[in-house]
């Protein structure tokens, strides 16, 4: 059992550690993009458009030469017909001969010269690594993660393929891009067709180039190759973006992002990529969640180690015993246990990461969809130290296994040579109750002086922290006071169920950690689902009133929607969009009808007088900000800001008069309206509209008949609710999947403390077998004891539940993403909780009670004499 | 009336299997006192423990009179004993808990009494049990049980608050509360030292005297056993001697 708890807390804490470095890697590759100076990009405009090699051709031809195009692709590898490694690759193409050129262009170097103190800094590594042959370039422990799957890794020769479907189509790799810009190109067309083997009809093998490797942390879980490999491998793929490299900084680059501007296709927009600080805020409040989850996970666990520790002394008792009679001393036992727990710890910890390593492949698929959709970032794979994670998972058991040995060894020694008698131990736990409540009172208002005070995350869930061990005193404080007034309710006809009770109490001091475990579950348990349900009715309440309109038909085209809707007598309900920089992060500006229907359908969250609020916004004089742009800014109502005109660009001055929910956007937004538009100017992604069936079916013909699929883009009220409704609850999954995971951990701490005390609660159960109480009797009576201990805990554990739901809500939800929503206590949610937390515990902790009683009796009953 | 009819028990010890009781039969008068002497070892407890119903024999019977046991329906029985006698020892696990609850009370030689609840609730205990089935708790009866037993002042306190002594006579008061026919204890003054053994054993055999109570008494002392109606020497799970 307690090599067992120790692999369950080394083998959670490296999966989590191995998810946050991975996360952390995507991360860096996603924000630095391999090449420095990178600022902006140009991509297609649109999910249908397409970027290709002739717009990348003809952008160089019009003096872009600072664009860089970039292909990308993700792929399974393979080394002699068969996958080395189940999560797929991905594949980067980079045009090095252009990139190169532009290292050595006049121009750029002037700018690096100027701007920059370290050159070799200045086009990543990919300035340092010419692909004067046909290279493939990787982190070292991707490499090493590839060879471990390919028996006959021989890394000279090209050992690794990929799989692609044949498709027999042109190989279009020897298009504009080759004719135009890879000229000088030494890689041999030929050498390719020779490389490329059909193993099978439709199914096409297709070598990697020999890969090196190279130690930079931005690689992450790219493989980085030349373009024109990258083609060789994907011959049918687009281009994904053209970077625009260049040193530049301020009027000038700005003339130059203009120009470009200006010169790009329609299909094609170009975006920053600086996400700034945006980016920075969700990255660390999921690593501060991850790292949450972690510890939450590990202290759980050393509950268990703690018990186990127990069960093992008591086992080993007799032998103390013993060897303390033949004198030896307290310091050498304790010393010789340390040392068998550093053993064990040291072999857990080694099997933990063996198993973590796999199990952070395994997860992460499902990991994926959540994680991505809240915070995008990618899990799974990482290139993490295994020395740097064996020594932080080390380190970190050896420290909790000896703390928690340390206590019951202590407890268990004092009893081999100490008895208290009766007064002792009464004024003993008086003394206890007082400290359990002093304490209670001192977490409680450090938690709260931390949460109206602290602005920083970390320090907000150290607030919480404080807040359940509050409740873990204050329920250490007060259950024999609880037990005595449950007792009191029980009438005394029922005997059995009083002396159970009253038996209660005294397992309450005897199963402190097991009970602080589970209370600290129930807690999170009330709390998080208390969150979870308030965000979910938030939601759905402000998606029901937000959804105005009837359909909404979403389109980026340039088909002009409005008249083929008049067209069919529709009035649709045009929103525009401008994405733009305000103070370094991305601000959205969206328009807004001012109809009554409008009107009503917008929730707020602060609005002074709706009416005058709607005038001025009416008159272009107002906006509206979402929450995430007041938080963020510190401003209310009434507040004036500057932001660029959504028609002339130009600063203009506007008031803010309401403050908007606007859930799960990571954004800041303003909304202004309608006429303050420009159609040329703004982007316009979707319409809204109320019709009749009839009118509705020509417009959908209409819309078909211009080539728009209105099967997909075309959605009515409902649908939309359904798909926000299953992209919540997929987002919850791991919050779900936590709770699960932490009641389970609870009730087999509790499960612990069930084996650990059988034999001091044998003898009272035998002679309640004397008595003539049947086994089944007993053994619900056992199960009742403990079900007064979780329902007294649970009772507890619900106010803390509702303050941690307000925490999270309020302060840490506010903090990490800057939104905020009611808190709805909704009491079926917590009887649900009570439910199913009880339903859990109460099922294993059954476990080895039914084990036990299936003893013959005789072989108890000895247990009496 | 209890007759012990050939019984034998054997018990495995790893790979050896060691007969604990071998063909021993006996008879115990309803309303006497019975003590079982012996080497450890002898047989004693096992004996203790087949009476109780807390075991079974390899083979043999014990038959219990209608009149001991007037709780327990001998109909499914009543063709196998036209003499309205039952057979313990094909008691189904249910009957041998009605049996243990409402027959025969036990005396360890560990108190065993409840820590958490008061003595007067320790003493109410095996009553309050047998009113979930109906039986009235004769009050009286029980205030003259602990009048008798000495332990009065003691009732409001918790069991370890108590001597060693004063526990068992708790333990006693405990047994005998629901008016058991048939009183087995267990070497009851094993833990006591000779002044109080000799009080509690005094108390033990004069109690179940006056209510007469069958009681069998396990015991190692011949002082204690002495005090009995009858004395039975048991070697190697065999009867060697009978006295009184």
């Amino acid at each position: 059992m307690l090599f067992a708890s120790l692999l369950i807390a080394a083998c959670g804490l490296s999966t989590v550690l191995i998810i946050n470095a991975s996360a952390k890697q995507s991360y860096t590759t996603n924000s630095t993009f391999l090449i420095s100076n990178v600022k902006y990009q140009v991509i297609p405009k649109t999910s249908q458009a397409t970027l290709n090699k002739s717009d990348y051709a003809n952008l160089r031809k019009l003096g872009f030469d600072q664009l860089i195009a970039l292909a990308q692709s993700s792929t399974h590898i393979y080394a002699e017909q068969k996958r080395v490694f189940d999560r797929r690759i991905d594949i980067t193409g980079i045009d090095t001969i252009a990139l190169l050129s532009l290292i050595s262009n006049r121009t750029y170097d002037k700018a690096t010269v100027t701007n920059q103190t370290n050159k070799t800094d200045q086009s990543g590594i990919l300035a340092t690594n010419p692909f004067s042959s046909p290279v493939g370039i990787v982190h070292p422990s991707l490499l090493t993660q590839l060879s471990n799957g390919a028996p006959n890794f021989d890394n000279d020769s090209e050992y690794f393929s990929i799989i692609v479907a044949d498709t027999n189509t042109q190989d279009n790799s020897d298009d504009n891009l080759n004719k135009n810009n890879r000229a000088n190109n030494n890689v041999d067309n030929n050498t390719f067709k020779r490389r490329d083997n059909n193993k099978t009809s439709g199914i096409k093998t297709r070598s990697l180039p020999k890969l090196v490797t190279f130690e930079d942390p931005s690689l992450g879980n790219d493989l980085v190759m030349d373009i024109g490999e990258f083609y060789r491998l994907f011959p049918n793929n687009h281009l994904s973006s053209l970077l625009l490299v260049s040193a530049m900084e301020g009027p000038a680059l700005e003339e130059l992002v203009d120009a470009l501007r200006l010169a790009l296709p329609a299909h094609l927009k170009l975006v920053s990529l600086n996400q700034g600080m945006q980016q920075g805020e969700l990255t660390n409040s999921f690593h501060m969640n991850l790292l949450a989850m972690a510890l939450l996970m590990f202290v759980v666990c050393l509950f268990i180690v703690i018990n186990a520790v127990n069960l093992l002394l008591n086992a080993r008792m007799p032998w103390f015993k013993i060897c303390r009679q033949l004198g030896l001393s307290r310091n050498v036992i304790f010393i010789g246990q340390i040392i068998e727990m550093v053993s064990i710890t040291f072999v857990a910890s080694c099997v933990g990461i063996y198993l973590s390593i796999h199990l952070s492949n395994l997860v992460a698929p499902t990991v994926q969809a959540t994680l991505e959709g809240l915070y995008g970032v990618e899990v799974g794979f990482g290139n993490t130290s295994l020395l740097s994670l064996f020594l932080q998972v080390f380190g970190i058991s050896v420290c909790g296994s000896i703390a928690a040995t340390v206590a019951p060894f202590n407890a268990s020694n004092q009893a081999l040579h100490s008895t208290h008698s009766y007064d002792n131990l009464a004024a003993n736990q008086k003394k206890w109750r007082r400290n359990f409540w002093l304490l209670s009172i001192l977490f409680l208002l450090v938690s709260l002086a931390i949460l109206s005070m602290a602005t920083a995350l970390w320090l907000l869930l150290v607030a919480t922290a404080t807040l359940i061990l509050s409740g873990c005193s204050l329920l250490l404080a007060n259950y024999p006071r609880a037990i005595d007034a449950v007792y009191r309710l029980i009438p005394p006809a029922f005997v059995m169920l009083r002396i159970s009770t009253k038996q209660s109490s005294a397992l309450s001091g005897k199963t402190k950690v097991a009970c602080c475990a589970f209370f600290i579950a129930a807690t999170s348990n009330i709390g998080m689902n208390l969150m979870v349900d308030s965000f979910r009715g938030a939601t759905i309440s402000w998606l029901e009133s937000r959804l105005a309109t009837d359909y909404y038909l979403y389109y980026e085209g340039n088909i002009d929607i409005t008249s083929i809707a008049r067209d069919k007598k529709i009035e649709v309900f045009q929103r525009f969009e401008n994405n733009l920089n305000y103070n370094g992060s991305p601000l959205q500006q969206h328009s807004y009808p001012t109809t009554q229907q409008f009107k009503d359908a917008l929730v707020f969250y602060k609005i002074e007088d709706s009416d005058t609020a709607w005038k001025t916004f009416s008159d272009s004089n107002g906006v509206f900000v979402n929450q995430q742009f007041a938080f963020e800014y510190n401003l209310g109502i009434n507040d004036t800001i500057s932001v660029p005109h959504p028609s002339t660009q130009q600063l203009t001055n506007y008031v803010i008069q309401g403050i908007i929910y606007d859930f799960g956007n990571p954004y800041r937004q303003i909304l202004l309206p309608l006429s303050q538009f420009n159609s040329a100017i703004s982007k316009s992604t979707i319409y809204t509209f109320n019709a009749d069936e009839k009118n509705l079916r020509q417009f959908k013909i209409a819309l078909n008949k211009q080539g728009i699929d209105t099967e997909k883009s075309l959605l009515n009220t409902q649908q939309l609710l359904a798909i926000s409704t299953q992209a919540f609850d997929r987002t919850f999954i791991i919050t779900d999947g936590l709770n699960i995971v932490t009641l389970l951990v609870a009730a087999l701490s509790l499960a612990c403390a069930v084996v650990v005390l059988m034999d001091t609660a044998r003898p009272q159960n035998m002679l309640l077998r004397s008595f003539g109480v049947s086994a089944i009797k007993t053994q619900l009576l056992a199960l009742f004891q403990y079900f007064i201990l979780c329902l007294i805990a649970l009772l507890f554990a619900t106010p803390f539940g509702i303050l941690l739901s307000w925490g999270l809500i309020y302060e840490i939800n506010l903090q990490a993403f800057q939104w905020t929503y009611p808190l709805q206590i909704n009491a079926l949610k917590i009887l649900q909780v009570y439910a199913v937390s009880l339903s859990i515990v109460l099922l294993i902790i059954a476990i080895p009670i039914i084990k036990a009683s299936k003893r013959p009796l005789i072989e108890d009953i000895r247990w009496l004499n | 009336m209890l007759q012990i009819v050939n019984i034998s028990k054997t018990f495995e010890d790893g790979t050896a299997q060691q007969k604990i009781l071998d063909q021993l039969s006996f008879t115990i008068e309803a309303g006497k006192s019975v003590s079982i002497q012996g080497a450890s070892g002898s047989g004693k407890s096992t004996l203790l423990h087949l009476l109780a119903a807390l075991d079974k024999p390899d083979e043999g019977k014990i038959l219990l009179s209608a009149a001991l046991n007037p709780n327990i329906n001998t109909d499914k029985t009543s063709d196998q004993n036209p003499a309205k006698t039952i057979d313990i020892t094909t008691f189904t696990e249910s009957q041998a808990d009605h049996y243990r609850m409402s027959t025969i009370g036990i005396v360890f030689q560990k108190y065993n009494l409840i820590d958490v609840v008061s003595v007067l609730d320790n003493i109410y205990l095996p009553d309050k049990l047998n009113a979930i089935n109906g039986r009235q708790i004769d009050k009286s009866y029980i205030n003259h049980l602990i009048e008798g037993l000495g332990v009065s002042r003691h009732i409001d306190k918790l069991p370890n608050q108590l001597s060693g002594g004063e526990q068992q006579r708790v333990a006693i008061a405990r047994a005998l509360a629901h008016k058991p026919q048939l009183l087995l204890a267990d070497e009851p003054t094993g833990n006591l030292d000779n002044h109080n053994s000799d009080i509690v054993s005094r108390l033990l055999i004069d109690t179940c005297a006056k209510l007469k109570t069958t009681l069998v008494l396990v015991t190692h002392s011949d002082k204690v056993a002495q005090l009995t109606h009858r004395q039975v020497f048991l070697t190697q799970g065999r009867l060697v001697t009978e006295a009184g």
